[in-house]
């Protein structure tokens, strides 16, 4: 029930860009996306950062900092230009989905 | 025919990933049939997404061999960085954790109108949705004196497995002071920078163990992937040992004579030591079975579903398919996988098709602590796949050596995680 609310709360908390479940397909489309170095649902092995116990704010931040080359990265740069807002939005929100089953 | 133990079932519900939870809808349960053909990159990870996105689809995965030695990483196998072993999966998680049935045949002949896929093992599969993976082969009839037979004396090792094996005993037995020729063929094939990769993990074995002899990339081309990273990295890594000679230069290999031990160019000849030919390739032979290439050798699909554009029903992904500008690599084919798996589950449903999410990067070791990448995001416009501005490049072509160390490290951590995601 208590990770049934925190799913809720984190869906509510989703811009009203689109329906959340769109934004939540589209989260969960680019996150497969990830998994490929990143690991399936963000839990990578060796020197690729796990994507799993990101904050949603860290995760957003880091996002935004790759974008603007505010943070020098190897291949994320090019990555997150080639995601919209609303794509960093709505991956972030899947992040923050798993994040409560991954730290039970 | 039950498709699930209720051990299967509950180690599927538990590896779900939330999407299903998110959407909160009901979703029909299809009990469609999918049948995907090739265990690599992108048949293995097709046929777990789709039971991850419909746990009612009957899905059978047929590949050739019980194992699969991958590609990526093969060149570090070649010089000893690592054992081939390293580099086998198999399909025990698919078939136990997720439920795919899986055949160990060829895919010999398929019937585009019935439906239906024949395996070298008499069977035949009906589907409602065939997902073709199966990879490359490569070309005999390309140049001339290459063929299967002189593979064994000049290896391709562009399949990894035996190849692989027989092309490090060769480096292996050659003299201090040997040539080591390697000859690109022209775009496309199988792992654009794979040729390089190759080049500079070979020179790196020269340089340790037989520091008198050289390497010469004989190359159709004026031009490769990451070109600029990796002649930066070969002046300061590998002076004179490691030479390029582009096709405007004579690079183009136009014979071979296994007989007399000689690789040909335009304007000179060379007696290698060992010589690895990457010969050109096409799709493999159950992609171009009933035009479905269209007469290229390549299949062409539609962008958002990768369905052929020849044949309905039937969708090619990996290097077997021309996703252009994605580039023939294990992670276009993992990615290519996931957006397949979701369009087939879309179109059974009668729902429409989402916006693909598309991207690519690729790693390659220059030396074990020296790696560099490319990467990409791609979009759908009008059916066709394209870059999305300003998200196509390498890594920093100048950077120190502690990011050229960090992406080495990089490039070992993707190589366990998509296999964890293609096989796990």
């Amino acid at each position: 029930m208590k990770r049934f609310v925190v799913l809720l709360a984190s869906l509510l908390a989703v811009p009203a860009l689109a329906s959340a479940a769109s934004i939540s397909e589209r989260g969960a489309a680019w996150a497969q996306a990830c998994a490929a170095c990143h690991g399936p649902d963000g839990q990578s092995q060796g020197a690729i950062p796990a994507l799993d116990r990101l904050s949603p704010e860290d995760f957003r931040t880091a996002m935004q900092a790759f974008r603007t080359e505010e943070r020098q990265g190897t291949v994320m740069n090019q990555i997150a230009k080639g995601l919209s807002e609303a794509d960093i939005e709505a991956v972030t929100t899947y992040f923050a989905a798993i994040r409560p089953r991954r730290q039970q | 025919m039950s498709f699930f133990t209720r051990r299967q079932f509950f180690s599927l519900a538990a590896s779900l990933p939330f999407t299903r939870l998110l959407t909160g809808r009901a979703r029909a349960n299809t009990h469609a049939r999918v049948v995907v053909v090739g265990g690599g990159f992108g048949g293995a990870t097709c046929a777990k997404y789709l039971r991850l996105a419909d746990p009612s689809l009957k899905v059978t995965l047929v590949t050739p061999q019980p194992q699969f030695i991958t590609c990526p990483f093969s060149n570090a196998a070649l010089v000893g960085l690592r054992p081939l072993a390293s580099l086998t999966s198999t399909y025990q998680r698919l078939r136990e954790g997720y439920g795919i049935q899986i055949i160990h045949a060829q895919a010999q002949k398929l019937d585009p109108i019935a439906q239906c896929l024949t395996l070298s093992d008499g069977r035949t599969l009906a589907y409602n949705k065939l997902v073709l993976s199966p990879g490359v082969e490569l070309r005999w009839d390309a140049l001339e004196g290459y063929d299967a037979e002189a593979s064994t004396v000049f290896p391709h090792a562009w399949q990894a497995g035996s190849q692989t094996r027989r092309l490090r005993r060769q480096l292996e037995a050659m003299e201090d002071g040997g040539l080591v020729v390697i000859s690109a063929p022209e775009t496309p094939y199988r792992c654009p920078p794979g040729p390089y990769e190759r080049a500079s993990l070979i020179a790196h074995y020269l340089k340790t163990h037989k520091p008198k002899s050289k390497v010469l990339i004989l190359d159709a081309k004026d031009g490769f992937t990451k070109d600029r990273l990796f002649l930066a990295a070969w002046k300061r890594l590998y002076p004179g040992l490691l030479e390029w000679v582009p096709g405007a230069q004579g690079g183009r290999v136009t014979q071979v004579d296994t007989r007399a031990g000689i690789v040909r160019t335009e304007f000179d000849e060379y007696k290698p030591a060992v010589a690895n030919i990457i010969a050109p390739q096409r799709a493999a032979a159950i992609a171009r079975a009933d035009g479905l290439d269209a007469g290229t050798g390549w299949c062409p699909v539609h962008g958002s579903t990768f369905e052929s554009r020849v044949h309905a029903n039937i969708h090619i992904i990996g290097d077997a398919a021309i996703a252009t500008p994605m580039p023939k690599s294990a992670f276009s084919a993992n990615n290519q996988a996931k957006v397949c798996a979701a369009a087939i589950v879309a179109l059974l449903r009668g729902e429409p098709v989402a916006s693909p999410a598309l991207m690519n990067t690729c790693y390659s070791l220059v030396a074990p602590d020296y790696g560099i990448s490319i990467s990409a995001v791609y979009s759908v416009e009008n059916d066709a796949i394209r870059v999305v501005p300003g998200s196509s490049g390498t890594s920093p072509p100048d950077a120190p050596e502690t990011t050229r160390a960090r992406e080495a490290a990089y490039a070992r951590s993707w190589y366990a995680n998509i296999t964890a995601d293609t096989f796990g």
